[in-house]
Order: C-alpha cells, then structure tokens, then sequence
C-alpha cells in the first residue's frame, strides 16, 4: 500500500518535472524568436531614424531686401569689426557654397550650411545647456579694446558649479591614471616598459597641472579655454563668449554685435539674456565656438531655416556633403534596372516555362536544373567577375556604366527568377493541365491559356522578387566600376554612373560630418522603394489576374 | 552623305518598317485562315497562322542584325587598321593602336585633342571621316539587306502558309525551341563561369607558386607589382583564417537564434503569431545586404568599440593586466559578424520552420498518443528523424555567410592578419577581390588574376557547400517516403 504510494508520488513529481521542462523549453524558443525580432527592430528602426534627420537641412536664406540690397549685408552688419560680409568670413558656409553664392549674384537663394554646422543645429554632435538666470546683466567695456566685464549678481554660478563639476571630473581622471601609473612603476616589471611608464606619467602630471591651471585658488576665478567647456551670453543684441568667470562677474569678447548696439546696452534685464553652456571643448568638436554662436544668432533672427533637403534628390555626389545627393545612383539604379526588368526577368521566366512544363525528364532536365540551383547559390560578386572578364575586357563595354550593371545584375537575378517561377507553376493544380490537354489544345495553348493565368499572382510576385534581389545587389556592382565619383547624372547606358546601394556604401565610409545620415537616407529611399515595388507587384498581380478571368470567361 | 548616314538613326527607322511588315503579314495570314473556303477543316487556328508568319518575317531580319552589331565594328576597325599600316609602314603597333583610338574618337565626333604635329593630325582627320563613311555604308547595307529578309521571308511565310502540313506542330515546336534557348542561357553562364574562373586562376598559378599561395602568411599584392618574385605576396592564410573568423562569429549568433525561431516558429508559436511572424522573418531575411552593412559599420562598430575599450578599462582599474590587451578597432571582426549572423539568422529560422512543419504527421502524432509533451516531441522524435535535413538548412546558411560581401567589407575593415582577438580588423576572401578589383584594373595584371584566382576558391567552397546540403537533403527525402 504504501509502496504504490510512493510510485505514485515520484510517478507525479516526474510528471510535473516533465512539464516545467515543456514550459522552459517554449519559453527559450520564444526567447529566440523575440530577440531575433526586436534586433530587426532595432536595426530597421535606427536606420530609419538616423536616416529620416537628413531629410530636411538647415539653410541660409538669402533674400533681397526692400531698399533692394541682398540681407547678406544686413547680416554681415551683426558682426564686430570690419567683417562686412558673413558669407565669405565664417565657417558656417564651405567654398563650394561661397562659390554657389557668388554665382547668384544677389538673387534669392537657399545656401546650405556646412554638414558640421548643420549637425550641430539638429544636436547631433555637440552637448550644451542653455538658461536664463534670475538677475540682470551689467556690461561695462574695459580699457583693453577687445575685453568687456559682464556683472550679474548670482547669474554665473551656475556656470562656475558646472566648470568646477567637469574640473574635479577630469582631474580625478587624470588622478586616477597617475596613480595607477605609479603603482605599476613599484612593481617589478621590464626596463622598457619602466620607461615609457615613466614618460607617460609625466605627461600624465603635465595634462594634469594644465588643466588646474584654469582654476586660480586665490580669487576664484575660472579660465576657459580650447580645452574647456565654451559659455556664451546671448543678449538680443549681441553675443559674449566668455574668457574667464567666477561668481558674480566674468570676462567676455563680444563675437556678435548688431550695428544698433554699437555701444554699451546695460543694464540687460533678467529674462532678456540667457547663458549657452557649450560641454564639448572645442578640440573635440568639429564647429568652432565662433560658429555655433553665428548659427544660433542667425537661426534666431530667421535668417537659418530648416527646409527639405532639395540637394538630396536634385543632386549627385560631392566632396562635400550639404550638396551631395542621390539623383546619379537613383537614375543608374533605374537604368540597371530596366535592363534587368526587360531582359533577365522575361528571360527566366521562359526558362521556367521550359523546364516546368516542356522539358522531358532526363539527364538533360536534371543537369540543367542542378545548374541553376548552384548559379543562385553562387556569391554574387563572382557574377560581376565575370561581366568584367567578358562585356569589360572583351565586349568594351564602358567601365561603370548602367548597362554593364544592368547585365551582371541581370546574371545575379536570372537563376534567382527561374527557380522562384518555377516553383510559382509547379504551385498550379495537375488537374488544371490534365483538363485542358483532355479538351484537346496544345501544350502552347495549355500554358499560354491555363497555366499563366492561374500563376499570375505568384510570377507577378516573382518578378518582383528579381527586383529586389537585384535594386539592392552592390557587391558585383563595385567590381564592374560602378563605385565611380558620379557628379553628373547618366544621360544614357553608356554613361558612367553608380547605383543606390554602392553609394550607401561609399558614403558609409566617409568619416567627415554629415555623411553617416546620408547613407541613412540612401537606405531609407531604398526601402521605400522597395516598399513601393511590392505593393505595386501584389497590384498588379491581382489586376492581370482579374483580367485574364475576365478574358477566358 | 554616308557620314551623315552613321549618325542618323536609320537602324530603328528600318525596325519599324520590319515591324509594320510583321504586324501586316500576320494581319494577312489570319484573313487567310479565316477566309478560307474549308476553314472547319482548318487544321491551326488563325492564331497559329499569324504566329507562323511572324517567325518567318523576325527570324532572318533579327538575325541580319545581330550580325550587324557583331560584324559592323569589327570591319570597320579591320579597314582602318589595313590603311594604318599601309600609309605608315614599320610603325610598332602600340602607336598605330593610339592612332586607332584617335581616329575612333573622332569618327564618333568626341573632338580632337591637338597632341600631334598637324600633318598627322590631317591624315587621323581624313581616317576619321573615312570610318564615318565606312560606318555609314556598313549600317545602310545591313539595315537594306534585313528589311529585304524581311520582305523574302514574308513571301516565303505567306507561300508556305497554305502548303505546310502540320503548321500547329512547328508553331509548337518553335516556342518550345525557344523557351529550351532561354533555359540553355543557364547552361551558356555557368559554363562561361567555370571557364573564365578556371582560366584566369590557371595563369595566376603559372605565375605563383601553388603552395606558397596556400600556405604563406603574408598578403600584400600592392608589393607583387614591383617585385620580381611575387611568390611571397599572396599569402592566403590571413583571408582564410579572416573568413572562417568572421563565419564562426555569425554562427555563434545565427544558430540559437536561427534554430530556436524555427523551432519556436513551427511547433510552439500560436497560429496568428506565426501569420504574422513568418513573412516578417521573409521579408527581412530579404532585405538588401547594405541595410546590415550601414547598420554595422554606423552603429554596430562603435558599439562593440566602446565595449572592447570598456573592457580593457575595468581590467586596468582591477589591475590584472598592465597595458591594454583589447585595443579595440574601429572595424572589427565582432560586429561585422555578429551583423552577418543576424542576417543569416531569418533565413535559417524560416527554412528550420519549413523543414520541421514538413516533418511527417505521423511522427508527430504517434509521439503525442504516446503521452509526450510538445518538447519531447521536438526532442526525441522530430529533430532526430530529420537531423539530416537540419544539418542541411545549417550548410546553406554557412554558405551564404561565406559568400556575403557588403556587410563584411563595411564593417570588418581591410587589414590582413591572423589574430584571435575579435576586436580587431580583418579581411576576407569577398573583401580582397571587392578591393583588388574595384580600382581601374587592369586585366592582365597579377593583381586582378589573384583577384580571380580568390574567387574560384570561393566558387568552389560555396559549390562544396551547396552539393553537401543537396545530398543531405535528398537522403533524408528518401528516408521519409
């Protein structure tokens, strides 16, 4: 009696173990499942948004004024000294813009601002705090030409707090470093690595001493410097960067004034200034001090606007990236991909007819399709190869032009398509062959009357599939030249160019600012594309299908 | 005039003759079909009639064109060449070969650039207005001899129309010729493929030596140009060790990720998640490879970077190491094939998914009346009883890691080494022959042989691959019926 007890017992308790493995078992599966679909997520998402930021671009709008002078001299007004024309001093606009703008003489026009700038105006780049503190500001010019005293009653603690916040940061660091340093120099270790231990802690005590230099103990004050955090006062008149500060009061050099506040403006009323605290240091970042400060002042008296990126679509490639656009690699995606759409997919599609519903089984059938299964599992770079060797080397066709790609994305997709054909037939019903051979056709009129029509939708689909495979191919793409520089646009076959997904990967690898977001860009067109292809591919399978229905009927 | 002739646009002036004539040949057959006095007895339908026709008028016309723009430079080039080496004699051939080019130029009214004395310039002149007119003359007489084809073989379609027997047959016979052509283009590229691979490796080993190839350490083929011996710079060892690195890393995340979807996906996952997850997984595993590639080398490198350099900080702070070990880099193995891996990882679920739900229900269901839960089932019975199949959906998924360009040549870097370390650069086969061959290259160096030389060895790997899935897979086929 008691025996079976037990038995029964342990018979449960095995039971239930049993079921807790079941359980663990379908939830590290759904673990898989769930992390495999948030990292796609996650990719998709981050090109996404890192993409949809170089949609739209800050711009300089030039406009001609009432008295019929162009704004670049009202503009230009706002700076000290004898700087007449922002445009061509600062570092908000490069040469090529410069160049752009003389060119338009007067006229209205929308000059892009440099890809660093424009970075730092959608706070990609640079880290800063702004604020209004709760005092009014007294500005007072001193003796020395360039230097004006800046007084607030409690206005630049905060500032002072912060700098004292990022100082004891940094010199821990520092701290941390030399005493590590020194701690490994007791130890016993090689004569070499002894010295170049040593060379690096003194240098380590140098950085060190540099940077409690801009603290001077006896009165408080705080130097600021290239390597310091950058504090601008922004009054509505003018702009101070700060030179040195402590409670209370502070150094500055006015970096923009507009030409009504030639003089003093003082005393400035709380809430009618506000302090930028620029974190990054200045050799850390790719705009000068100087520059975000234009930019600011200049954004906020609507000189700077941020607008649709026309570049993007109206331009090609550029060495610099507030004018490069996507229009070369869009049109020599468009003609590669006529060439595949009108030449490899109708092409495979006759294959797959062929070996789907004519060809007699044998040796023949079977070579053929042993063939094709290998050519769609062949490296797609392999295929560019062989388009060089032969329409590069021995047809002279030209390097990097769209027909070239056309064709060796067109040996990319071919097996691609016949097999995804093939298997789209083989989906139609026996019995829709079997009836209609009984009624005495011919196996033409089979196919061409009864079996195309019930597989419309899958080769419509089909088809699309040979797009997709082929609009995003850039592997075999590089090997046939079309990674070339492409300024100008392709105005025919033969003209060199690049495609879509070469030039996401040309501008993914350009380290300069403002490119990365590009490439972005380039990827999220690609998917829309791609997006609009196959809606228009389920579309238009469902239309023809209507429309065969229609006819047979 | 026969200048003005070559740049005319005489050529699709004639296609639309040609084709006006199709289209009113094949008119005119079908009325003859349909007018006939017997045409219950009719044995083609007028369709085939017409069709009939139309083959008669295309065939010789597109033939006569094709040979023109087989024939047309050739000739030209040839009667220029001939009167280059008459008017000057014992010129080497390099500069008669400049001279050709001039005059192609020319004749194809790109201007003239003025680096010769200007007698020569005169005679390149009148050589390039006589390729004009040849130009000219030849395109005339192709395109007059292909709308007489046309004309001929409509006659001749037209005459036969009502004489040939069994015009239904050869109707059939000659679309099926020409879908069996379109299906032998498969046989015409892979034969073209093999043999360009097979040829040009076979004259970079008359060049190199087989086994200091294989066995050497060092890839450097900028340096084979200048030196004399450039045994010593294809070392492939580094790219071997380089793809197989950047392999196993997309394994070690494609694998539980990819198996544990595809498991999840067909036995546990509810019937609306599988809607909805299965052509998700699609449609990713579809997307374009430079979408990983940018994500990787934008925000995958960085990422893994920062960790590597992390890493080596916290070692220091606790002082087991005294210099950094990881000196991470900004391309590195690690995240170009952890990216890679996720790429894989969708193809592998949907084809485990497949390959499972495709197992036989009678496994399923015998192990179920048996009283074992859904694990158990998957377990003991279904990946046994199908493992082959498995190992199978795992081969195609190395091969398609192996042969992925893109995400490794964005993020994984361009340095040969051979190094443990996962935080460095590396370089793979795919990224050398992308590197060796997008520059101008020029065919006949060393550099683009080696380039192809690397390439039949991918060729072949993916190859061997694919064959082991595919016997695999047809074991375990004839296992189960």
């Amino acid at each position: 009696m008691n025996d079976a007890v037990t038995q029964n017992n342990r018979r449960l308790a095995r039971l239930k173990a049993r079921k807790q493995t079941d359980a663990i078992s379908h939830l590290l599966a759904k673990l898989c499942a769930v992390i495999l679909g948030a990292i796609a997520f996650f990719i998709v998402a981050s090109v996404v948004t890192q993409g949809f930021s170089a949609f739209s671009k800050h711009y300089l709008e030039i406009r001609p004024s009432d008295n019929g002078q162009s704004n670049r001299e009202s503009m230009g007004a706002y700076l000290v000294d004898a700087r007449s024309d922002l445009v061509v001093q600062t570092g908000l606009l490069s040469p090529l813009t410069r160049a752009f703008l003389d060119q338009q003489k007067d006229k209205s026009a929308d000059a892009p601002l440099r890809a660093s700038v424009d970075a730092y105006l959608k706070r990609q780049t640079v880290s800063e705090i702004r604020f209004r503190p709760r005092s009014d500001l007294h500005v007072l010019k001193m003796e020395d030409v360039s230097t004006w005293r800046l007084t607030s009653e409690n206005g630049f603690g905060h500032v002072a707090t912060r700098l004292e916040r990022a100082l004891e940061h940094n010199v821990l660091e520092f701290d941390q470093q030399i005493s590590q340093t020194k701690e490994r120099l007791q130890g016993n270790i090689p004569p070499t690595l002894r010295k170049s231990l040593a060379g690096r802690l003194a240098q380590l005590k140098k950085q060190r001493d540099v940077l409690e230099g801009q603290y001077q103990a006896a009165n408080n004050w705080w130097g600021l410097s290239e390597e310091t955090a950058a504090v601008l006062i922004e009054t509505q008149d003018s702009v101070y960067q700060l030179k040195s500060v402590r409670e209370g009061e502070a150094l500055a050099e006015k970096i923009i004034s507009s030409p009504k506040s030639a003089q003093a403006e003082s005393p400035v009323p709380r809430g009618q200034w506000r302090i930028r605290y620029i974190g990054t240091p200045q050799i850390d970042r790719n705009v000068s001090t100087e520059t975000i400060a234009q930019a600011n002042w200049l954004k906020a008296k609507g000189f700077i606007r941020l607008k649709l990126n026309r570049e993007l679509f109206a331009r090609s490639d550029s060495t610099h990236a507030e004018w490069a656009g996507l229009l070369s690699a869009m049109l020599g995606s468009y003609l590669s991909m006529l060439i595949v759409m009108f030449v490899a997919i109708p092409i495979a599609m006759l294959a797959a007819i062929y070996l789907e519903e004519f060809a007699a089984a044998g040796r023949f059938k079977s070579t053929l399709e042993w063939l094709i299964q290998n050519l769609a599992a062949t490296p797609s770079i392999l295929f560019g190869m062989l388009g060089a060797t032969l329409f590069l080397n021995i047809g002279g066709l030209p390097r990097g032009s769209a027909i070239i790609g056309g064709i060796v994305l067109s040996l990319v997709t071919f097996p691609v398509v016949v097999i995804a054909a093939r298997s789209a037939l083989s989906g139609v019903p026996q019995k829709t062959r079997e009836g209609a051979l009984a009624i005495g056709v011919t196996r033409l009129q089979m196919v061409i009357d009864h079996v195309i029509p019930s597989a419309i939708r899958e080769l419509s689909a089909t088809a699309m599939l040979g797009v997709t495979r082929a609009i995003g191919e850039a592997a075999p793409l590089l090997v046939v030249g079309l990674a070339v520089f492409a300024l100008d646009y392709p105005k025919t076959f033969s003209d060199p160019t690049t495609a879509l997904p070469v030039l996401v990967y040309n501008w993914s690898l350009r380290t300069e600012a403002g490119w990365a977001p590009l490439a972005s860009a380039a990827v999220v067109l690609l998917l829309l594309i791609l997006l609009l292809l196959n809606r228009l591919a389920a579309w238009a399978g469902r239309w023809m299908e209507k429309k065969m229905r229609l006819g047979s009927g | 005039m026969l200048a003005d002739i070559a740049a005319s646009r005489l050529l699709l002036l004639s296609s639309i003759i040609i084709a006006l004539l199709c289209v009113s040949a094949s008119l005119l057959a079908r009325k003859q079909a349909l007018n006939d006095v017997a045409w219950r007895q009719l044995k083609s339908s007028p369709g085939e009639h017409s069709v009939f026709v139309t083959f008669w008028v295309l065939g010789p016309a597109s033939a006569i064109f094709g040979l023109y723009f087989l024939l047309a430079p050739v000739l030209a080039d040839m009667f220029i060449w001939n009167l280059l080496r008459e008017r000057l004699p014992g010129s080497e051939r390099q500069l008669l070969s400049v001279f050709a080019e001039i005059i192609e130029s020319y004749s194809r009214n790109k201007g003239l650039s003025n680096v010769l004395e200007s007698e020569t310039m005169a005679q390149m002149v009148e050589l390039g207005d006589l390729k004009q007119d040849i130009r000219g003359g030849l395109k005339l007489l192709f395109s007059g001899l292909a709308v007489l084809a046309a004309l001929i073989g409509a006659w001749i379609g037209m005459a036969r129309l009502a004489r040939t027997e069994g015009l239904r047959a050869r109707v059939q016979s000659a679309f099926k010729g020409i879908f069996a052509a379109a299906a032998l283009l498969s046989l015409v590229a892979a034969l073209l493929l093999f043999a360009t691979f097979a040829f040009e490796t076979f004259r970079f080993f008359s060049k190199v030596s087989f086994f200091n190839v294989l066995l050497g350490t060092s890839w450097s083929p900028q340096t084979a140009i200048a030196s004399s011996d450039p045994s010593h710079a294809f070392g492939t060892a580094p790219l071997l060790w380089g793809m197989f690195y950047t392999t196993f890393v997309a394994l070690v995340v494609a694998l539980p990720l990819g198996l544990g979807s595809g498991v999840y996906l067909s036995e546990y996952a509810s019937d609306r998640t599988r809607a909805f997850m299965r052509p998700f997984l699609e449609v990713f595993s579809g997307l374009p490879t430079v979408v990983f590639g940018v994500f990787a080398v934008l925000t995958a490198a960085p990422i893994i970077r920062a960790i590597g350099d992390g890493i080596d900080q916290i070692l220091m702070m606790v002082s087991l190491i005294d210099a950094p070990i990881i000196n991470a880099q900004t391309f590195n193995v690690l995240s170009a094939g952890a990216v890679l891996g996720v790429m894989t990882a969708p193809f592998l679920a949907v084809m485990t998914s497949d390959m499972l739900s495709a197992a036989p229900a009678r496994l399923r269901q015998g192990a179920l009346a048996m009283g074992a839960t859904r694990t158990e089932v998957v377990r003991t019975v279904i990946i046994p009883a199908l493992a082959p199949g498995l190992v199978a959906c795992v081969l195609l998924a190395i091969s398609r890691a192996l042969s992925e360009t893109m995400i490794i040549l964005m993020a994984a870097g361009h340095r040969a080494q051979v190094n443990l370390n996962p935080f460095l650069e590396m370089t793979t086969i795919t990224v050398q022959i992308a590197d060796l061959l997008s520059g101008e290259a020029d065919f006949d160096s060393i550099i683009s042989q080696a380039a192809y030389a690397l390439g039949a060895f991918l060729l072949a790997a993916t190859i061997v691959f694919n064959l082991a899935a595919q016997k695999l897979l047809n074991a375990y086929r004839r296992r189960h019926e």
